[in-house]
């Protein structure tokens, strides 16, 4: 999902509009993304089509129908035209949770924010075989744990390397947390 | 006596990334479409384009080795010769 979003960010860069067709389950990478590339804070809105998630499994009858539901969009979204989500809801936001003011205090109920503030990410992760965990929070360090298990791909390669993933957490922990300094994510 | 206090180390802000500039319609332009190789991308991105067709726009079909990377810079290259681009995956 990143990688499609840094393809289309780099062409934008040459002057070529282009809409990217996204699974939902990758709505909190997207956004994650959307915040290192420093894209507008209506990047997704505009520039992305969501599919209800999985599409591998679908037969081509149905996907054909995703894409006859989501064609007017993808039109508007190409010329830079307003148009609801093709579901017929406005745009939901991110998964990612919020709190009124950056946290401090006890390590516990930091944690447990941290965990909240990136739980859409755990689960798009999921979707493609790797578990991320969030252990610790020491000295303004927050520590987690990536396990690659059953990887869509062959290789493990599809999983987002650790460094990138610490810094996804960073953008998605730094706003609500701030006692976090940095964000350090090892591979088990 | 009131005073504003500023958080020093601030949140990541990588220098903003321009965006193209809209076609007004289609009709007539050229779509490059950029499949990302995961399972079934190619069929969404095939309807869109036999779809779009229907609006007078032709398809140019490319695709990069791994999902799991941004496409090589020649692919760039190519998909730029175009006026649009649409990718995707699935999953």
């Amino acid at each position: 999902m990143s990688c499609c979003m840094r393809d289309a960010v780099a062409l934008e860069g040459r002057g070529i509009p282009t809409v990217i067709l996204v699974n939902d389950v990758f709505k909190p990478i997207a956004e994650a993304t959307r915040v290192l590339l420093g894209l507008p804070a209506d990047y997704l809105e505009k520039n992305i089509v969501w599919l209800p998630h999985p599409t591998s499994n679908k037969s081509k009858d149905v996907l054909d129908s995703l894409i006859d539901e989501r064609i007017d969009e993808i039109r508007a979204k190409l010329t830079g035209k307003t148009v609801a989500a093709s579901n017929g809801h406005a745009p939901s936001r991110t998964a990612t949770t919020k709190l009124d003011a950056p946290q401090t205090g006890g390590s516990d109920q930091a944690l447990a924010a941290a965990r909240a503030a990136i739980e859409g990410l755990v689960a798009s992760l999921r979707a493609d075989g790797a578990h991320l965990v969030l252990d610790a929070i020491d000295g303004g360090v927050l520590h987690g744990t990536l396990r690659v298990g059953d990887a869509v791909c062959e290789d493990g390669s599809c999983i987002m390397p650790a460094p990138q993933l610490a810094r996804m957490v960073e953008a998605l922990v730094r706003p609500v947390l701030a006692d976090v300094e940095t964000v350090e994510i090892r591979e088990s | 006596m009131s005073f504003a206090v500023y958080d020093p180390r601030g949140v990541p802000s990588p220098s903003a990334s321009p965006l193209a500039k809209r076609p007004p319609k289609l009709a007539g332009l050229r779509i490059g479409v950029l499949d990302n190789g995961k399972e079934q991308a190619d069929v969404l991105l095939s309807r869109a384009a036999q779809l779009l067709k229907e609006d007078g726009v032709t398809a140019h079909f490319d695709a990069k080795p791994s999902f799991s990377r941004v496409a090589p810079s020649e692919v760039i290259e190519r998909l730029s010769n175009y006026d649009i681009a649409i990718t995707g995956l699935g999953g």
